[in-house]
């Protein structure tokens, strides 16, 4: 399968000689998976460079947000009075208060989560030269960085003496949809208290809550992250706002 | 609000522009909106197939598929209903609409279906890779710009062009690797 993949991306990468060429050709009319293979690196190449559907999407959604904000300022003006204002907004904080003690679903938790989380880039690439790592924690970040996430988590549980293998964790445990266990690697960066990891692993813990639908938290922590001086701070608001 | 015919829609939705596609939604979304919530959705439903709906509509003008021969908001109606009753099936939820009150096309027949096929897979492969390290999204669209490893090398800061390479069949396969991951790709294949 391994050798499929660098052959089908030297084919469509035109890399490869006729003799190769023929080979590929040869596999797509007989061999169905390999066939489907193909397709789909295909598509995906295809996909990556549609900009003109992704924008169209980035458009109606930011109508779609618009007009909700919208609702809350008509909202608003058609309470113009300031008693009835006062009411009107404290029917709104109690029915926001008991959204949070209950801790309904927010809508699009899923797709705020698909929205914000960007996979780290390792520091084995970012940063190699300037930090001290172990050799163990060195393989299991390139294991990080060649998506093989299960192999980082099993090293990296073993080599928890540092900060970068709990943030590392944290990752590895997002990518493979284990969010408790991602949000207990963060606090334990949190708790650390001392690092360059700080904001990454409060934005991180938080997206975790999200997904997790732990809302009263998530809520808590994204609002701590946009008072702050977070490089996250913006990001944080925009959720914050999405979610209001 | 300004009101537009059939064409200046069309022309604004292949143009991506702002004050028609402001129309259109203002103008259509309730009534999909009404049709979903009605037929066992919610809010999220109505926007996620109006928003799929007008995608759709969007690639097929561009593939040049596309010619309407009734009002504007039938067509969409049809499309939005096509997809809804699409996704109930998947739901195996009743599909019987109890309430269906707009006029509507048949689409069964035409390719509507197919483009919409192929948008879903597109937005799943588009979702993941907006998911990528900032760096590997760079890497794979430089590389699909054809611009050559050297190059992507210096842009990137890579030692050199053989790292460039390496890395972009790292982003490659860890985005494949993402999609084929993913619940919904079996479904869509």
């Amino acid at each position: 399968m391994k050798n499929w993949f660098e052959l089908i991306e030297q084919y469509i990468d035109n890399e490869l000689n006729a003799e190769g060429r023929k080979q590929v050709e040869t596999l797509m009319a007989t061999n169905f998976d390999f066939s489907q293979e193909y397709k789909l690196r295909l598509d995906v190449n295809n996909a990556i460079i549609e900009r003109d559907v992704v924008s169209l999407r980035k458009s109606l959604e930011d109508i779609y947000r618009n007009s909700k904000e919208d609702t809350g300022t008509t909202i608003r003006k058609l309470y113009q009075k300031k008693w009835q204002f006062a009411a009107a907004s404290a029917t709104i904080l109690i029915l926001l208060g008991s959204i949070l003690l209950t801790n309904q679903r927010i809508p699009k938790a899923e797709n705020l989560f698909n929205n914000y989380y960007h996979a780290e880039t390792s520091i084995m690439i970012t940063r190699s030269s300037n930090i001290e790592i172990d050799n163990d924690v060195r393989t299991a970040l390139q294991f990080y960085t060649n998506a093989e996430y299960q192999k980082a988590i099993d090293i990296l549980l073993n080599n928890q003496e540092n900060v970068i293998s709990k943030f590392y964790l944290g990752l590895s445990f997002i990518e493979t949809n284990k969010f408790e266990e991602a949000k207990a690697s963060f606090q334990a960066v949190l708790d650390h208290n001392d690092n360059l990891f700080i904001e990454q692993a409060e934005w991180y813990k938080a997206l975790c809550l999200l997904k997790l639908e732990n809302n009263s938290e998530a809520i808590q922590l994204f609002s701590d992250i946009e008072n702050s001086n977070s490089l996250f701070k913006d990001q944080a608001s925009e959720i914050l706002k999405s979610i209001r | 609000m300004t009101k537009f015919n059939v064409e200046e829609i069309l022309e604004g939705i292949r143009q991506n522009d702002a004050e028609i596609l402001q129309f259109v939604y203002k103008t259509f979304y309730p009534y999909v909106k009404y049709f979903i919530t009605n037929n066992s959705g919610n809010e999220d439903d109505a926007q996620d197939i109006f928003q799929e709906a007008i995608v759709i509509i969007f690639r097929k003008l561009k593939n040049e598929q596309l010619k309407i021969s009734c009002a504007f908001k039938t067509y969409l109606y049809s499309v939005c209903r096509l997809l809804w009753l699409k996704q109930l099936e998947k739901r195996k939820a009743k599909n019987e609409l109890s309430i269906d009150r707009e006029d509507y096309i048949d689409l069964e027949d035409d390719d509507t279906q197919v483009v919409s096929e192929q948008s879903e897979r597109y937005r799943l492969y588009q979702d993941y890779f907006a998911r990528l390290s900032e760096d590997c999204r760079k890497v794979l669209e430089l590389s699909l710009q054809k611009i050559p490893l050297k190059k992507i090398a210096e842009i990137m800061g890579y030692k050199s062009d053989k790292y460039a390479k390496k890395r972009k069949y790292q982003c490659k396969e860890r985005l494949i690797q993402k999609i084929k991951s993913d619940p919904k790709f079996k479904e869509l294949m």
